[in-house]
């Protein structure tokens, strides 16, 4: 669903056709796979359907016809709930790079408290670096040592990509144009720290 | 009822040379608890170590060690509070290079007026827990990173302090020294129920710690539960 969260969120600001969030998908997200128009199409059709979005309107001057998408009121929680929840670490190959990268910078676009989304990234990676310290006096051996400790690098990587994106978002100020949409979109205090 | 924190900082702020190295940081730890400060180079990590040990005295705000004020208190009496109820540990162990291992940990006892014999004792016990007995003659220059380290966890264990603050203790050794030296760090801190305060900017040192706070500018930006 990393496609379909990523248009959900680009549709917070406004209702835009499918050509619009091509280009605001690949300007957002500029250092990843552009987005193609088919799969623009066929994600926008598969939310359609899951009533996340719907038709704002459908305009037909100078040239095709258009079809306007905005967010349903359930796909304007999931963008929300998507920007505030971290991605988990605890999957098979970790926490998928493209989703940490498009949610932090979606938080930013959205002026959504990106120096919030990263603190609980943090907060999650950390954890899960902790729960993978084995029970003191624990048999070890080779096998577990060596995942355990493939495991706990791909973490580290991911930490340090963390500090450096917080630092990165804080010296580059709010971003250009962003609104603030999200008031209601921040988790509870406990959920940040705990 | 909450047992009272081991240390306080309040609003504490620390420029060197109009440079602010620590802006307005509050926190305070638990008896018993471990948090790691982490943050990237020149955060002001170290600095809020130093201030919450009395070793800096902070432009504004005010620490408090075991809920004395250590701006009321005199440098005499700083020291001696270092001496008893807290120890430091910091990245290159900082032994006394004139004494030899067992002399580095029997240190502060000697420096308290406990009997020498009885001194020297106790730090050969305590550098067998730290898995170091075999350094009680070994001068400094003599050993390895890891192994000053394990002398100076021995000399910072042996007062029974009731905080223990560390600055990258584990910033001079590779990653399978470190973790040992953590693990008997943690392992002696919880016996004893000494705090331990760990700034680190080692992410597996940090995931270790009961509580995580991070510094950005000298400014707290993040803080996470971990336990």
């Amino acid at each position: 669903m990393a496609t379909g969260d990523a248009i959900l969120a680009l549709l917070l600001p406004g209702p835009k056709h499918g050509y619009d969030l091509k280009r605001a998908h690949d300007e957002w997200f500029s250092g990843l796979r552009p987005l193609a128009f088919g799969q623009v199409y066929s994600t926008l059709s598969r939310l359609q359907r899951d009533e996340l979005i719907q038709v704002a309107q459908t305009e037909t001057a100078d040239g095709p016809e258009r079809t306007i998408y905005e967010l349903t009121p359930t796909g304007r929680a999931q963008a929300q709930g998507w920007l505030a929840e971290p991605v988990d670490p605890n999957g098979p190959g970790g926490a998928p790079a493209d989703e940490l990268i498009r949610k932090t910078l979606a938080a930013y676009r959205l002026n959504s408290d990106p120096s919030g989304v990263v603190a609980r990234q943090r907060a999650v990676h950390l954890r899960a670096m902790r729960a993978l310290e084995p029970e003191r006096g624990a048999p070890e051996n080779l096998g577990s040592s060596v995942t355990r400790d493939h495991r706990r690098q791909h973490l580290d990587a991911d930490l340090r990509w963390l500090e450096l994106t917080g630092e990165r978002i804080r010296n580059a100020g709010p971003a250009e144009g962003a609104v603030h949409l999200m008031n209601d979109a921040s988790p509870p205090k406990e959920q940040e720290h705990g | 009822m909450a047992e009272n924190p081991v240390l306080v900082l309040e609003n504490i702020q620390h420029a060197y040379h109009r440079t602010l190295a620590v802006q307005g940081v509050s926190l305070s730890v638990r008896p018993g608890e471990v948090l790691a400060v982490t943050g990237p180079s020149g955060c002001g990590k170290s600095t809020l170590l130093h201030v919450a040990a009395g070793l800096i005295r902070p432009q504004s705000g005010t620490a408090y060690l075991f809920g004395q004020s250590l701006a009321a208190t005199s440098d005499d009496d700083r020291a001696r509070l270092r001496r008893s109820r807290l120890s430091l540990v910091l990245q290159f162990g900082q032994l006394v290079p004139e004494l030899n291992g067992l002399d580095n940990v029997a240190l502060p006892l000697l420096l308290e007026g406990h009997d020498p014999k009885e001194a020297r004792k106790l730090a050969s016990g305590w550098l067998e827990r730290c898995g170091a007995t075999e350094l009680a003659e070994a001068e400094p220059a003599e050993m390895s990173g890891g192994q000053a380290q394990r002398v100076a966890v021995a000399r910072a264990l042996i007062t029974g302090p009731q905080l223990i603050l560390a600055d990258e203790p584990t910033g001079s050794l590779d990653s399978s020294g470190g973790r040992q030296l953590l693990d008997l760090m943690l392992t002696e801190a919880h016996k004893a129920g000494a705090a331990l305060v760990v700034v680190t900017h080692d992410n597996t040192v940090a995931a270790r710690a009961d509580r995580e706070i991070h510094l950005l500018d000298g400014v707290i930006v993040s803080e996470a539960v971990l336990a």
